[in-house]
């Protein structure tokens, strides 16, 4: 075919809103004044982190809250080096955080760190590297009101 | 020979337009957690799971892959999803069915997990249906579509629209005895008649509303189901049908001539002569009056043209000679791809005497309707019975 | 009991999906027609179609509406998994096993035409509190687990690009592959880093191009052509993993896929896999997640797979095969990936490959992920099929 082929540009733009339900307000209503909770399972003991409304080991509900450290040790980390749509300029690190007190880690920013030389980078971000929350100023009960952990 | 197949246990979550106190695998969750409880099982006892839901409702892309620890992902049981919009559920059902029918699995649970409520217009969600090349300019969403069916139906077969209204008045006046409904209040025809249109002749309480819920739905082997000796509903059969996307090509126009097609293949599976002399209830996925006079029409309850008729006779009230819709339907509950589901959960309730104040009084045979995308394009028909003969 | 054969195979050429010209839906319909052809059948032939497809990879709400006519499903059952294509497979065998069809198309493509698409639609298939505000998407989150692997076994750079350098020869052979580029160690390890520890000559392209296979009784399949071989399945299996992978202390284990492997192995009665698989290929899109595959497949111990490549084992002319066509990092059509896995094993078997034939390739394995996350709420599907003998 000679003419060029149509092709019909297309951006979906629907709006939604996620309900955190009854566990995640109490735990992001927590972070807003820099409380980290986690919750215990009745059965297996563990303290679970992001907390969530059922242990997915034993299926139980959960309901005991427990405060965990805003310190803890880097379990696994990626260091990006490539622009995604939406996602913040390279270079970033991100990995997941066992916080002391808690059985489970959670994902987040490694940040505070020179990262433009990926050789350095590596130097200062390793597994059992012992990282510490770094709090936004304002924060507004999101996850990303800890901006970042920075090794201590 | 396909072996047999029961459902032995369901599980429903409460329905709203938000459920705000669970996350959506906290709402998988507690669907499961009723259906392994009404089954007498644990979690250990399901060997696979088959996961339904329509992504692009709740703004997530595969919310199977959140809610995947509802379904066993961390005992890593075998897990698949499905997507066939809004025969979703249904369909979800049909492959848990195979499951087990092969003889692959002996314990498996259909998990349904929709929530409408997250997105503020499900009609722009619909949209992104269709043919961005032909159709998308062009449609709103579904009402649209289903609007277009009524005006042919009331042009080809002279139906009324106080007729299509008592579709409508029938299936509120059942919502009310279902704790599991989202809308619950009693119209009128009068009352239907005088609601606003939405698109033309659909009135606003004619439509479905958007509502956040789950089901799941336990079946099990023949073997497993003497073993464990609870209430039970054999799945005697299930037929599914795919036709074209494009609604202008469609043979037979408000004739539905592809679910007439399931619904003989059914009716042959299942040794059925005269559907409404021997099927004592159905519960049907219509988000819309239009559908239960398609569909009825379609699987021979009635001559084409005479739904109208039939509705008006009383029969398919609670009481009459054929109910449809004890539980209220789809146009007062509409968890999209987990209505499908939910009308074979019901059903199982009706054959397994578990369906309280909605309960129809020696139901043997039960037909579980579902169908979904583009008006239709997927369709799908399961018969759940007392006895297996 | 009747054996499930594969009698039809039919793959499109895979290419860069911005040169495509086609919609998704005419590439379900080259590969349908494709393995018609193959089979000796026609469209008729076929009395259940499953399709596998992304509603947000094809930018369409149920894309599967328009992929199910391509792959001839009108007036029959037709399924579509919102799952890897290879998972199509167990669907496909237990709809023959049930005793309900004889024969099943599966169909599966991929037309996604960035990675913006792809890393934006697989951050908002993370939970939108936890996972998505942190920039996830299934790149960074495999490269935290690339990471991990690769610190606690000790891997270095040299042997992941190895493993990329090997995949680019074998692509090199295959008239179906994307890319077709012969790179050097030295060529990866200078490609910019993507999410350390992967690079960008270590991973998979995005690639347009579909896949179909027909599965059918024993007794129809021995209607083949006497000159074409026949592959039977000999076992199937399939696994999730949590997603919380916090939780998961062996982050550098897939689960779902030793869960897998396992259900298959047990199936097929295969005791030692190593000995008894003449060719495998597996859904690895990074050089690291090949590693571990090579040891939850049970090809070695946990943590030696780089000794079985530097063995030589895994190369195109060693004792098992690994990714003759060329693998994932030569061609990923997104969300086919697996069916293409299948098909290029399957072809091993029937005699059908071209350049990168495996002689007395007798017994294969496909194996096929559902990485929307990555690891988090991964799923694993392998499939073990047999020649003729
Ligand atoms: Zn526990």
């Amino acid at each position: 075919m000679e003419k060029d082929i149509i092709e019909v540009p297309y951006t979906w733009e629907i709006p939604f809103k996620y309900t955190a339900g009854e566990v995640l307000t109490k735990f992001f209503y927590e972070l807003k004044e820099k409380r980290i909770m986690g919750i215990r399972c009745p059965k297996c003991k563990r303290v679970l982190l992001p907390p969530r409304g059922f242990c997915e080991m034993c299926f139980e509900p959960l309901e005991e809250w427990v405060e965990v450290s805003d310190e803890g040790v880097i379990g696994a980390f990626q260091i990006c080096c490539m622009k995604f749509l939406g996602a913040p300029e390279p270079p970033w690190a991100s990995g997941l955080i066992r916080l002391d007190g808690a059985d489970t880690a959670i994902l987040h920013f490694i940040g505070g760190i020179d990262l433009s030389d990926i050789e350095k980078g590596k130097e200062a971000i390793k597994i059992g590297t012992r990282v510490k929350a770094v709090w936004s100023d304002a924060p507004k009960g999101l996850i990303t009101d800890i901006r970042y952990f920075t090794p201590v | 020979m396909s072996r047999r197949v029961a459902i032995v246990g369901v599980g429903q979550t409460e329905t709203a337009t938000k459920l705000k106190s669970y996350t959506h695998p906290e709402l998988a969750y507690k669907a499961v957690r009723r259906a392994l409880d009404d089954a007498g099982l644990s979690l250990e006892d399901i060997d696979a799971v088959v996961y339904g839901s329509m992504d692009e409702f709740d703004g997530i892309n595969c919310p199977d892959r959140w809610d995947i620890d509802a379904g066993g992902g961390w005992h890593n049981k075998p897990f698949i999803k499905i997507l066939t919009g809004g025969s979703t559920g249904h369909a979800t059902a049909s492959i848990a069915y195979q499951h087990v029918a092969s003889r692959v699995f002996d314990v498996v649970m259909a998990l349904g997990v929709q929530r409408v409520g997250e997105n503020l217009d499900a009609q722009a969600v619909l949209n992104k249906a269709f043919n961005p090349l032909f159709l998308g300019d062009f449609t709103l969403g579904s009402i649209d579509g289903w609007a277009l069916l009524t005006t042919m139906h009331m042009a080809k077969y002279g139906s009324r629209e106080e007729q299509f209204a008592l579709a409508s008045v029938i299936d509120h006046e059942h919502a009310l005895n279902n704790p599991y409904s989202h809308i619950k209040k009693k119209v009128t025809v009068e009352d239907v008649m005088k609601s606003p249109p939405v698109c033309w002749p659909i009135k606003y309480l004619e439509c479905c509303p958007r509502s956040d819920g789950a089901c799941a739905v336990i079946m099990v082997s023949e073997e497993k189901a003497r073993e464990l000796n609870r209430k039970a509903a054999w799945i005697r059969g299930v037929q599914y049908i795919v036709c074209t996307p494009y609604y202008g090509d469609r043979p037979g126009g408000v004739d539905w001539l592809n679910l007439a097609m399931a619904g003989k293949r059914l009716y042959k599976m299942c040794g059925i002569t005269n559907p409404m002399e021997e099927i004592d209830v159905i519960e049907l996925q219509a988000p819309f009056p239009i559908v239960h006079f398609l569909a009825l029409e379609a699987l021979g309850f009635c001559e084409h043209g005479e739904a109208g008729k039939l509705i008006e006779s009383g029969a398919t009230r609670m009481g009459g000679k054929l109910p449809v819709n004890p539980s209220g339907g789809v146009i007062c509950t509409n968890q999209i791809g987990v209505a499908g589901l939910v009308r074979i959960a019901e059903a199982s309730l009706q054959i397994m005497e578990k369906a309280d104040k909605r309960q129809v009084a020696g139901a043997k045979k039960a037909l579980a309707v579902g169908m979904g995308a583009s008006r239709g394009q997927y369709q799908s028909v399961m018969l759940l019975t007392k006895d297996w003969n | 009991m009747s054996r499930v054969a594969i009698v039809g195979v039919g793959h499109t050429v895979y290419s860069d999906p911005g040169s495509l010209k086609e919609p998704y839906w005419k590439l379900d319909f080259e590969a349908a027609s494709a393995a018609l052809d193959d089979a000796g059948m026609t469209k008729g032939d076929i009395d259940a179609v499953i399709t596998a497809s992304y509603d947000l990879y094809d930018g369409i709400v149920i894309s599967a509406q328009f992929s199910a006519g391509a792959a001839c499903s009108w007036w029959k059952d037709g399924t579509n998994l919102a799952e890897d294509g290879a998972f199509a497979i167990p669907s496909a065998y237990m709809k023959i096993r049930s005793g309900m069809y004889d024969t099943v198309m599966v169909v599966s493509h991929g037309t996604i035409h960035s990675h913006d698409v792809i890393m934006k639609s697989s951050n908002i298939a993370c939970d939108p509190f936890f996972f998505r505000p942190i920039a996830s998407n299934n790149l960074v989150l495999n490269a935290l687990q690339a990471s991990r692997y690769k610190d606690i076994y000790g891997i270095s750079e040299e042997y992941a690009a190895r493993i990329s350098v090997m995949e680019h020869g074998n692509a090199m052979k295959n008239p179906h592959a994307h890319i077709k580029t012969e790179v050097s160690i030295a060529e990866v390890l200078n490609s910019p880093v993507l999410c350390w520890p992967i690079r960008a000559l270590e991973y998979c392209p995005a690639s347009s191009g579909a896949s179909a296979i027909i599965l059918a009784t024993e007794e129809l399949a021995s209607w083949r052509a006497t000159s074409k071989k026949i592959a039977y399945v000999k076992g199937i299996g399939w696994a999730s993993e949590t997603y919380q992978i916090g939780n998961n202390g062996s982050l550098d284990k897939i689960a779902s896929t030793v869960k897998a492997a396992n259900m298959a192995y047990e199936m097929a009665g295969i005791k030692n896999p190593t000995e008894e698989i003449d060719v495998a290929e597996i859904a690895g899109v990074t050089p690291y997640q090949e590693l571990m595959l090579l040891e939850a497949l049970g090809f070695c111990d946990f943590g030696k797979a780089i000794s079985l490549v530097e063995e030589g084992v895994t190369a195109i002319d060693g004792k098992l095969p690994v990714n003759p066509s060329g693998g994932l990092i030569c061609t990923n059509p997104v969300g086919g990936a697996g069916l293409f896995s299948v098909a290029e094993a399957a072809m091993q078997v029937m005699g059908m490959a071209e350049g990168h034939q495996i002689e007395a390739a007798n017994v294969a394995l496909a194996h096929g992920m559902s990485n929307v996350c990555g690891p988090a709420a991964r799923a694993s599907c392998v499939v073990i099929m047999e020649s003729e003998k």
